[in-house]
């Protein structure tokens, strides 16, 4: 995806903005901003691509180098908002997602607690705290496992024998 | 008309086109959703990621003709072949590959049904980092079971209705090969039978057959025969969006040793006490191998011993030996 100047390939109204970059909820957000503030004559030029798939032109951003103005995601957003979304927009691009493997499963992912960090609604859920050593995180599906595991009074599988497998899960089933 | 390796390519056309056809997404929803109900999400997720890059691993596979006699040949090797062996990359002769079998491959089912399916197409691949709690890349294999929906098996006597069901559902998407089975299989789980079975097939033997399929391709007692299709076929093929057309690998039973052949190990000494020739079975060498560092089983394969002008004496199994 390489980007462009919008000029001459589709008018401001036209521009359409991806949401699993700029953030869900983002592109009413930034159409109106464009709307009322952006000024062609005085401000960085917008930079727009077209995306494998999908129809229309697709605003990246603007081109500020050299300027005085800041990123357009930053200037709309914010700065800690803008880091995140492109963190995320990479990983999107590296087919990465988001959270962590849980170590009990292998399977589910779950999302670290970080200090100040919103979860986002598509993120995975937070972990739980495994009941064999009360400190390792894991998903939130084996946290009620294991807790279904305690509740009937069975042994929880160590974490020697992690990840806990169910098995016949890689075999052919009868479909 | 196509001679049968040709019909390797054609096949491995006919499955690009499925694959990125207009109709393999609502295929591949209405699988999983049957799958996930049935075990879980543990076994659907594997799958998912199998038939979410299934046009990837089609379109770079090398295309290959199995036999009907070689077929026979990983069959019988199958059955002495210990699964619980540890899988390697050196395993896999071809790491990516789409193997077209002369006669469907038959396992029993947990109702003791006969299922049968023509294709499999597998890529060795190294899940990134990230997918692994430890930070690790963690080598697995994508494979998936084609059924030719045109093929019979236990199932249509025992589930007529469902069978029918089926081939209508596929026809309507315009598919001749059904998914049978997809999944992702890290190899550390794939020396693990209690993992790799279900009710489809009990013994695994699909993913049995793969790893001796490949392991009998590195002996030398098989023939490995680059053959390149005819202009038409191939052309064909490219209009099914295959990128690039391969050489079909057909595989065959080498021949150059004349019958009554015996190997120098058997020995003079002890060939002379023979008073008539039988067969001895093919059998699982754990072979060394100082270069890897790794024990890994080698197929001896059957042969005939005995002195030529001594009677042939049959005993429980019968390998054809002649054309």
């Amino acid at each position: 995806m390489e980007g462009r100047s919008y000029e001459g390939l589709a008018s401001l109204a036209d521009i359409q903005v991806d949401e699993r970059f700029w953030g869900n909820g983002s592109a009413p957000v930034v159409k109106e901003w464009l709307a009322e503030n952006y000024d062609p004559d005085t401000m960085p030029t917008l930079q727009v691509a077209s995306i494998a798939g999908r129809e229309g032109v697709w605003l990246l951003g603007w081109n500020s180098d050299g300027t005085e103005y800041e990123p357009l995601l930053t200037l709309i957003f914010g700065e800690q908002y803008a880091r995140r979304q492109l963190d995320r927009a990479q990983a999107l691009a590296a087919h990465v997602e988001p959270g962590v493997v849980c170590p009990r499963c292998h399977v589910n992912r779950y999302m670290p607690y970080v200090p100040g960090q919103v979860r986002e609604l598509d993120d995975p859920a937070p972990p739980a705290l495994s009941r064999v050593d009360n400190a390792t995180h894991i998903c939130s599906q084996c946290g009620d496992a294991e807790a279904m595991n305690d509740f009937a009074g069975l042994p929880l599988p160590p974490k020697e024998d992690w990840p806990v497998v169910v098995p016949g899960s890689f075999g052919q089933g009868r479909l | 008309m196509n001679t049968g390796w040709e019909m390797a390519l054609e096949v491995q056309g006919q499955l690009l086109k499925q694959t990125t056809g207009p109709h393999w997404r609502t295929m591949c929803e209405h699988w999983l959703r049957n799958r996930d109900a049935k075990y879980g999400r543990h076994a659907m997720l594997p799958s998912a990621h199998a038939l979410d890059i299934a046009h990837e691993v089609v379109a770079e596979a090398e295309p290959i003709f199995v036999t009907e006699e070689m077929l026979s040949l990983t069959r019988m090797a199958m059955e002495t072949f210990d699964p619980k062996e540890e899988v390697h990359h050196s395993d896999f002769f071809l790491p990516s590959g789409m193997a077209l079998l002369e006669k469907p491959f038959v396992a029993l089912d947990a109702e003791g049904l006969e299922t049968a399916w023509s294709a499999v197409t597998w890529r060795c691949v190294e899940l990134p980092p990230e997918a692994s709690p430890d930070l690790v890349p963690v080598p697995s294999l994508e494979i998936i079971l084609w059924w030719d929906v045109s093929v019979s098996d236990g199932w249509d006597e025992a589930h007529p209705e469902a069978i029918e069901f089926g081939r209508k559902l596929y026809s309507s998407w315009g598919m001749r090969y059904a998914v049978m089975h997809a999944t992702l299989v890290p190899f550390d789980f794939m020396s693990k039978p209690q993992h790799v079975s279900n009710e489809g097939d009990p013994a695994a033997s699909w993913l049995t057959f793969v790893r001796v399929f490949n392991k009998l391709l590195q002996e030398r007692i098989v023939l490995k025969t680059r053959m390149r299709p005819h202009r038409a076929v191939r052309r064909r093929v490219e209009r099914d969006g295959l990128a690039e057309v391969k050489d079909v690998v057909v595989c065959e039973l080498r021949r150059a040793r004349p019958r009554g052949y015996e190997w120098p190990e058997s020995g003079e000494a002890e060939s002379q006490h023979l008073s008539h020739r039988f067969m001895v079975r093919g059998h699982w060498r754990n072979q060394r191998y100082p270069s890897l560092k790794q024990h890994k089983q080698k197929y001896v394969l059957p042969y005939i011993k005995g002195p030529d002008d001594a009677p042939f004496l049959e005993k429980k199994r019968v390998w054809v030996w002649d054309r």
